[in-house]
C-alpha cells in the first residue's frame, strides 16, 4: 500500500543488523523524492540476482553507480553485490520501526 | 508502540517484504561435488566416443549426442564453480602458506576444464580429474583429515580421493 509515494516494508534477513534487525518495519519513499543519493543512506534496491533488497549505500562512483553494503559481516560483499543504477532504486528509508523490548540477536 | 500498531496493520494489510540478504559463511565445503562433476565429464566423453564408433547416427543418436555434449558442458561449469567457492571462501593465508601450489593448481584446473569442455578428449578429462583429486587431497589435509584413493564403484570407474572419516 503506497500513500503519497511512501510505503511501509517489512524487513527479512539479518544483513542490516544491528541498525535494522529482522522483522523491523521501514518507511520508504520513492527515490525521486530524494534525488541525491549519498553514502550511509539506507535504500531499497531491485537487484537483478537477489531481488528486492534493503542495503546501505557504501559509495556512489564517478559514473553515478551506487555500491551497497550490509551492516555486518554476514552481509553479501559489496563487490559481490555489484553496482546498481538509480533506476534500480525502489526507495530510500526515511524511518525505521524497531521491534520493542526483544533480544535482537 | 508505533511498531505494535504497524504490526497490527501488517496482520490486516500484509505489507510487502524487503530482504536484508546475507551471505553467511556456512563452513560447509566439500570437494566431492567437483570430483563427481569431473567423473560425469569423463563418463560423457566415454559415451560420446561410443557414438564416434558408429558409422551412421540415427535421429535418436543425434539427440543423445546433443544431450551428452550439453551435460559435459554443464558439469564443466560446475567443476569451475565448486573449485572457485572453496578457493575463494575457504582457502586463506594459512592454507596458502602450507600449500603454495594452490593458486597455480586452481588456475590450472580452470584452464584444463575449459579444454575438457572444448574437446571430446578422454586424456584431457583424466588430467582434469588428477588435478581436482590433488585439490581434494590438499583440502582434506588443510582440515587435518587423512585421505585414501579408490576406484569409484560405478562408471567411469576412475580413481578418486576420498576422506577417511571416523565416527
Amino acid at each position: 500500500m503506497t500513500f503519497l509515494g511512501l510505503k511501509i516494508w517489512k524487513v527479512t534477513g539479518h544483513s542490516m543488523f544491528p541498525r535494522i534487525p529482522q522483522h523491523s518495519y521501514v518507511l520508504a519513499g520513492h527515490w525521486f523524492a530524494f534525488k541525491i543519493i549519498k553514502p550511509n543512506q539506507t535504500i531499497l534496491i531491485n537487484h537483478p540476482e537477489h531481488g528486492l533488497l534493503i542495503k546501505t549505500v557504501a559509495i556512489v562512483d564517478k559514473h553515478n553507480l551506487i555500491w551497497c553494503k550490509g551492516e555486518n559481516s554476514s552481509s553479501i560483499a559489496v563487490e559481490k553485490l555489484g553496482p546498481v543504477c538509480k533506476k534500480q532504486i525502489i526507495g530510500r528509508v526515511i524511518k525505521v520501526f524497531l521491534q520493542p523490548a526483544v533480544n535482537q540477536c | 508502540m508505533l511498531y505494535n500498531l504497524i504490526n497490527k496493520l501488517d496482520e490486516k494489510l500484509c505489507f510487502s517484504t524487503v530482504s536484508a540478504h546475507c551471505d553467511i559463511p556456512c563452513k560447509i565445503y566439500d570437494p566431492i561435488t567437483a570430483q563427481l562433476a569431473v567423473l560425469t565429464m569423463v563418463r560423457m566423453v566415454d559415451l560420446l566416443n561410443e557414438h564416434n564408433a558408429k558409422e551412421q547416427l540415427s535421429a535418436t543418436d543425434i539427440a543423445q549426442f546433443y544431450r551428452l555434449v550439453a551435460e559435459k558442458e554443464k558439469h564443466g561449469q560446475q567443476v569451475k564453480k565448486e573449485i572457485m567457492i572453496i578457493w575463494g571462501d575457504f582457502i586463506k593465508t594459512p592454507q596458502l602458506e602450507k600449500f603454495p601450489e594452490l593458486h597455480s593448481l586452481v588456475h590450472s584446473i580452470m584452464l584444463t576444464t575449459s579444454s575438457a569442455k572444448q574437446h571430446i578428449d578422454k586424456k584431457v578429462t583424466l588430467a582434469l580429474l588428477n588435478k581436482v583429486n590433488r585439490f581434494a587431497e590438499i583440502f582434506w589435509q588443510c582440515k587435518g583429515v587423512e585421505t585414501y584413493t579408490a576406484v569409484c564403484p560405478y562408471p567411469p570407474e576412475q580413481a578418486i580421493v576420498y576422506p577417511v572419516l571416523t565416527t
